[in-house]
């Protein structure tokens, strides 16, 4: 009905009262969208953070069948045929042992990315907690948590974690609890911070007023609403919880042989990496192209949850 | 003359759900030494046409049509590439033009002293030493009435109350002697008791220096104090502008008799019923082109709701653009 | 300004102290006894040891005496080169390692911030998207892989730079590439997102309003308020480089503290391990101390709370 003024007649009968339901004052303009679909809808426009999370299925699901249908194991000694070049009986050639190296590193790759999720689960729980408890209760018990978490922070991570690994010989156990101890303290200090702002806001306040217990307040109003940093901080921590795996095996206090995380993988190959350069390719190629993808998620995550992008 | 030219200024914002239309065919005149009120509720265009003047529209938006001049000299950012307008606003802002911002917590840069900020405009615009424009500056501050500048100059603006901080601004913006004051509802932010004494400032500084001021407020009661004329904007369009008499006593546009109706007057005898206007402002996203207050008009006829209506004068002051002034329209429809 | 100081002073001391004592009771709790009977051949040469090391003491005793040397600023002796102090291997190792680390803070410090503004400020958006790309790139790249991408293609394959050892000034590009690149992509990440965010601040605004030209805005206005986050990163770096990479120095065999760090590690040399690391706290937390201060410079609403 948009008319130019003079293709407009303007007749007395234009003159008479709009109906009101012709009108719509109170329409909504925008489609409404719950808080992760639209979050979603941005995430998808990433094309890097998409590419990324394609390829963490992708290594996941590598990671989980390869080893399955491939006719070697990850232990499997061939000396008769060590050090091979790439071929189509192995893919990626053998190492000094004659072992497959294709499925070494997905073996590796299934070692090295549970310990990025189950660290970066545990830094989450633990995070949550103490930060939650700390935030939440505030005044002296926050500043004496806080101050704690102060002194963690300054000490630098590889060191506790070299250490912890040191000391209780390196297992699995060991290296996820020393990369957990050393990563929740960024965590808990963001809850803490979600959920003092939040702490102040009316909808809480509403919350206490109906009767909510303050536990109750605590998990369900207070987390929940800071899901978001939350989300995008353990997306960051998985690659760095892999990273430090990685650098243990380097350092040659990871996994024990035949084990291997791609972290030791790197480093045997290292040994030898003047005669067989493309041996070392291979694990640095999985550790990198992992990292990056999870970067480039952890990022798109960072720009689609922010509801100030909106 | 007029001190400060505006003729069909539209500003858009491309967003990510498509142009905002924040501006739409704005017209304007201010006078040397006047007042002028612009009233209207918060996303009815009102800042985003002084921003547009002034150049300093967010960097996802742009004068899309209209021409500016100040004092007889053009500023139509079309008229001109991109290093030319900065060029030239570099020499008008501050200096022919000056702003007074909203909200004085956040318009000072934590990091740097008054002193820095204060000899900023005067350093821009000035050929003189550092040691001289503090003088100046501390002069300012006398003027706007902060008590000991030589040393309170030295400090950081959060050591200042939110009330002295928006004097600090106001010294700013005054610092060149500017032919227009753009203030941007100045007072929004303060505590009531100081609301009053920062507009008395404005207007007693605005003689001291005879320049022009545009007051954009959402509150009616502070225009009718102090401002000469007012325009009334909705939906990024001027829908009516008359000295503040008229718009006072013979309103037309039926948002503005609305507006008045939102008043209330503690000397009056009666106790007046207040009657909120129903509804919520346009969305300006793809606004269709008729009478953006169409929606929750009262009196709305199906003309309106089909072309925009032509602005028509009632006195040499006083227009108003409503298809209900229209000759065809029934005679005041029910009131 | 000098009760802040001294707050913050105090709060080093204490860290130090937890750090320490961590360190102490995290060795104790090693299984089985560091003094190995394959080094000392005669029981007699063992039991000289266990009295030197103080082992035959409870742990509480030993902690206490470990405390008090440790106050005297007496760091201990290895336990397996023996007759080495371990103020030598820091005196050796240290030098070494701040020279390539200072080198590798200055490039990463002026590329970074060079790189985060030009992102955050360049009207085009593909050098904006290039910048970041390279940073995200940098940051997801552990360093001993880059160090071992380097050897392999500009040493190994290449010949172009030599990478064993610091004898020549050609020796030290890749260690500093190495060690160089993930803080200047954190370095231009973490200045970019600031310096956006400060160009949408109203004072940026006003600023404009008085009519300063851009330029003058952005090193005025904008870069300092800007620069607050990097600082508080970079001092903190500073200290992570200076303490020298573990694996960037082992892989270019470079003999620098973080080298003596892993081989001690290597031999479970106690002694020098808990030196090394409560020197590397005492660094820590003095950059610590040293970014608060910049910080409060910058911001004086720091320093007057």
């Amino acid at each position: 009905m948009d008319l130019k003024k003079d293709e407009l007649k303007l007749t007395p009968d234009l003159f008479e009262k709009l109906d009101e339901n012709e009108k719509n004052a109170e329409k909504i303009a925008y489609e409404s969208k719950t808080y992760f679909q639209d979050a979603w809808v941005r995430f998808k426009q990433n094309k890097l953070a998409l590419a990324g999370l394609c390829f963490i299925i992708f290594m996941v699901a590598c990671c989980i069948i390869i080893p399955i249908i491939s006719p070697y194991t990850y232990d499997g000694q061939d000396m008769t045929n060590s050090n091979a070049g790439m071929s189509m009986a192995h893919l990626m050639g053998t190492d000094k042992f004659g072992r497959d190296i294709l499925v070494r590193i997905m073996c590796g790759g299934r070692i090295s990315l549970s310990v990025g999720a189950i660290a970066a689960l545990i830094a989450l729980v633990i995070g949550i907690i103490y930060g939650g408890i700390s935030g939440y209760v505030g005044g002296k018990v926050d500043m004496v948590m806080m101050r704690f978490v102060d002194m963690m922070y300054s000490i630098p991570d590889m060191l506790y974690i070299i250490m912890i690994v040191v000391v209780l010989e390196p297992s699995m156990f060991s290296i996820l609890l020393g990369i957990s101890i050393s990563s929740w303290m960024g965590m808990a200090r963001q809850v803490r911070a979600q959920v003092m702002t939040l702490k102040e806001q009316e909808f809480s306040l509403a919350a206490f007023v109906l009767g909510a217990s303050k536990s109750r307040i605590l998990f369900k109003h207070l987390i929940i609403n800071s899901m978001g940093p939350i989300i995008v901080s353990v997306t960051m921590l998985v690659p760095s919880a892999i990273f430090n795996e990685a650098f243990l095996g380097f350092l040659g206090i990871g996994l024990s042989a035949p084990q291997a995380s791609w972290g030791t993988l790197a480093n045997d190959a290292r040994q030898i990496m003047m005669a067989y350069p493309m041996q070392v390719v291979w694990p640095v190629l999985a550790i990198c192209l992992t990292m990056l993808a999870l970067n480039f998620i952890g990022d798109g995550l960072g720009d689609a949850l922010d509801p100030k992008k909106k | 003359m007029a001190m400060l030219d505006i003729k069909h200024l539209s500003t858009v914002f491309s967003t990510e759900n498509g142009t905002v239309q924040a501006v739409r065919d704005v017209t304007l005149q201010v006078e040397k030494g006047e007042i002028l009120g612009i009233v209207g509720e918060s996303g009815s265009g009102k800042s985003q046409t002084m921003y547009s003047v002034m150049g300093l529209l967010a960097s996802n938006g742009r004068v899309a049509e209209g021409d500016i001049s100040i004092d007889g000299r053009d500023i139509s950012p079309k008229n001109y590439s991109k290093k030319e307008y900065d060029k030239i606003m570099s020499d008008i802002r501050g200096n022919e033009m000056a702003m007074i911002f909203q909200d004085p917590m956040t318009f000072l840069n934590p990091v740097l002293t008054i002193e820095d900020q204060l000899i900023e405009p005067i350093l821009n615009h000035n050929d003189i030493s550092k040691k001289e424009a503090s003088e100046r500056a501390i002069e300012l501050m006398r003027k706007v009435g902060i008590p000991s500048p030589e040393q309170r100059i030295k400090q950081y603006p959060f050591q200042f109350s939110g009330g002295m901080r928006q004097r600090i601004i106001i010294a700013m913006a005054l610092a060149c002697n500017p032919k227009v004051i753009i203030a941007d509802e100045p007072t929004t932010a303060l505590d009531v008791t100081i609301q009053a004494q920062v507009l008395d400032l404005i207007a007693n500084l605005k003689d001291e220096i005879d320049s022009s001021i545009i007051m954009i407020t959402h509150d009616l009661g502070v225009v009718a104090s102090i401002c000469d004329r007012i325009a009334i904007m909705y939906g990024g369009k001027i829908v009516e502008i008359g000295t503040a008499d008229e718009i006072f006593y013979e309103p037309k546009h039926p948002y503005t008799k609305g507006l008045l109706s939102c008043i209330s007057n503690p000397e009056e005898k009666e106790k007046k019923e207040l009657h909120p206007i129903p509804g919520s402002p346009p969305d300006l996203l793809n606004i269709g082109n008729w009478c953006p207050f169409v929606d929750r008009c009262e009196n709305a006829m199906k003309v309106c709701k089909m072309s925009m209506p032509d602005e028509q004068e009632f006195s040499k002051t006083h227009y108003c653009s409503c298809w209900l002034t229209h000759p065809l329209a029934k005679e005041g429809a029910d009131e | 300004m000098a009760k802040y100081l001294l707050k913050r002073i105090l709060i080093g001391i204490v860290t130090l102290f937890v750090l320490s004592s961590v360190t102490f009771f995290l060795m104790k709790a090693t299984p089985g006894s560091p003094i190995s009977s394959e080094k000392y051949k005669t029981p007699e040469a063992m039991q000289a040891a266990i009295e030197k090391y103080h082992l035959d003491k409870p742990v509480i005793e030993q902690y206490g005496i470990y405390m008090n040397d440790l106050l005297h600023g007496n760091l201990g002796e290895s336990m397996v080169s023996e007759g080495r102090t371990v103020a030598y291997f820091i005196g050796n190792g240290f030098p070494v390692t701040a020279k390539v680390g200072s080198i590798a803070f200055v490039i990463a410090l002026v590329g970074g911030i060079s790189l985060g503004t030009a992102a955050a400020l360049s009207e085009k958006k593909w050098v904006s998207n290039l910048c970041m790309f390279v940073a995200t790139i940098g940051v997801s790249i552990p360093s001993f892989l880059i160090a071992m991408l380097l050897i392999l293609v500009f040493g190994v394959t290449l010949h172009i730079f030599p990478f064993v050892g610091l004898r020549t000034p050609a020796n030290y590009v890749m260690p500093v590439i190495a060690l160089s690149l993930y803080p200047i992509s954190m370095i231009s990440r973490l200045t970019r997102s600031s310096m956006i965010e400060v160009m949408k601040q109203d004072y940026i605004i006003l600023a404009r309003s008085k009519g300063t030209p851009y330029k003058k805005v952005v090193i005025k206005h904008a870069i300092k308020n800007a620069m607050l986050p990097v600082v508080t990163y970079a001092g903190p770096m500073f200290a992570f480089l200076l303490t020298g990479s573990f694996v960037v120095e082992t892989i270019f065999s470079i003999p620098g503290l973080g080298s003596t760090f892993t081989s001690c590690i290597m031999n479970r040399d106690y002694p020098v391990i808990m030196g090394v690391t409560i020197f590397l706290g005492i660094l820590i937390i003095t950059f610590n101390l040293i970014t608060d201060v910049i910080s409060a410079s910058i911001d004086p609403r720091i320093k007057l709370k």
